[in-house]
């Protein structure tokens, strides 16, 4: 079971929590798990479209976690998106194994919801400042980026199928991500 | 290499969206570029962003024990700092093991291949296929020690021949693994003295590579071997190659493509 955590971790207790992962100690491995299973979880049920597949992912992504470990700097973001960005990286690669070389064909896609409910009380206040960041943006550049991240598609196709110059889009999807990191960095200072 | 058209991939590369070849261009420029690599990694940063905001599902309850059971299966097994030690023992008994097994000749007969007449090089050509049967099956043993492959695992193997003028002879294995350290051995006979001290590296189809080893003495019979282990990730890289204290290359192989080796 997902064990309610309270607080985030400071830069200091993300490092210590990573040093114990790589020994493989349990209460370090669990407190990660307590902490960003669900997010990890989630995301693969939503690439991979099966409860399966979000499992083997989430196995994945903490077993590589434990390997690179050595390689994570706190000084240099949070422990929430270098998971999730292994997380994104690891089903990408999946995707693309399984349907061939080029682009993944992602199975399922649910609608984002705009703001979390009442009862999401979520343990990773980052997915507060990830829900901020995304409101900060217009609808335009959440569209395209929800289309990039969770459909897989690249910017010329997005340039294709709407129409726009591929500098444009490129140019959009870059300053949205600026966006989103000027929003969370005013939050860790 | 210049900035300006990694920069302009970065975007796509934080989330995903490059294929093959493009991500192969970018995380190559990244390898050496601090500047790239810091924006690369803000942005990597924000895309993760992305992912945190979509709708939550609770995982199943079993998952949790799962995961501690395989990372303490996986830490269990691996090198820790006195263990890594121990695995860098293994590997230079194995090797040691693997020389006399494949003996003095092994590198003699890859240099007779080129250097001979036409019926000694055949017949050179006959006992190097022999030699090379036989380090085949040691290398397997070798891998064997290191834990085996898993079904995600690659295990790549190449035999090194001597480039036209050089003598000697070569046998690698690297391991590429998604959830292990990637590794890789050279083992060297035959080689001369008068080109120490060599370098062993790992070189991908675009001409960069990585460093695997030095060699700065020879055993009595001409032979060495270098092991490495690393963090990065060796799936880009195809060829072997040993060069002399000129740069020249002497020794080289192309790695073999993957398919995944079975678990031994």
């Amino acid at each position: 079971m997902i064990h309610p955590q309270e607080g985030p971790l400071s830069a200091n207790e993300e490092q210590a929590l990573l040093q114990k992962l790589m020994t493989g100690d349990e209460e370090a491995i669990r407190t990660i798990y307590g902490r960003f299973a669900r997010p990890i979880y989630s995301l693969g049920l939503r690439l991979l479209g099966s409860a399966e597949g979000a499992e083997e992912l989430t196995q994945d992504v903490f077993l590589t976690a434990w390997r690179k470990a050595a390689r994570f700097d706190a000084s240099r973001g949070r422990l929430s998106t270098w998971l999730m960005a292994i997380a994104h990286n690891l089903a990408v690669d999946r995707l693309r194994r399984e349907n061939g070389a080029g682009r993944p064909t992602l199975v399922f896609m649910e609608e984002i919801p705009e703001r979390l409910s009442d009862d999401d009380v979520d343990p990773v206040l980052e997915r507060d400042a990830a829900r901020r960041a995304m409101a900060s943006l217009s609808g335009a550049e959440r569209s395209l980026l929800v289309r990039a991240y969770f459909q897989g598609l690249t910017a010329r196709e997005i340039a294709e199928a709407d129409h726009i110059p591929l500098g444009t889009v490129k140019t959009r999807l870059r300053t949205a991500l600026i966006k989103i990191r000027r929003s969370t960095v005013g939050k860790e200072q | 290499m210049e900035c300006a058209p990694v920069r302009e991939r970065l975007t796509e590369h934080a989330l995903a969206t490059l294929g093959g070849e493009e991500q192969a261009f970018v995380d190559r420029h990244l390898e050496w570029c601090a500047g790239c690599r810091k924006e690369a990694a803000e942005l990597e940063q924000a895309a993760a962003m992305v992912g945190l905001f979509t709708a939550q599902s609770d995982p199943p309850p079993s998952l949790e024990q799962r995961v501690v059971e395989r990372i303490q299966e996986r830490a269990a097994a691996a090198p820790g700092p006195w263990r890594r030690r121990l695995r860098f023992l293994t590997v230079a008994t194995a090797a040691a093991v693997l020389l006399a097994v494949v003996g003095v000749g092994w590198g003699a007969a890859m240099f007779a291949r080129v250097q001979t007449s036409r019926e000694q090089a055949q017949n050179a050509e006959h006992r190097a296929r022999e030699l090379t049967a036989r380090l085949d099956r040691v290398l397997n043993q070798f891998l064997a020690t290191q834990g085996g492959a898993g079904p995600r695992d690659e295990v790549r193997r190449t035999v090194l021949g001597p480039v036209a003028g050089h003598q000697g002879g070569a046998g690698s294995i690297v391991f590429v693994s998604p959830t292990q350290e990637d590794w890789a051995i050279v083992i060297m006979g035959g080689l001369s003295s008068g080109g120490l001290p060599y370098r062993v590296t790992l070189q991908d189809r675009y001409g960069e590579f990585v460093e695997l080893g030095a060699v700065r003495r020879l055993s009595g019979d001409g032979s060495a071997r270098v092991f490495h282990a690393y963090h990065q990730s060796l799936k880009r890289f195809t060829y072997v190659l040993v060069k002399d204290r000129r740069g020249h290359i002497v020794l080289s192989g192309e790695l073999s493509a993957p398919p995944v080796a079975a678990r031994s």
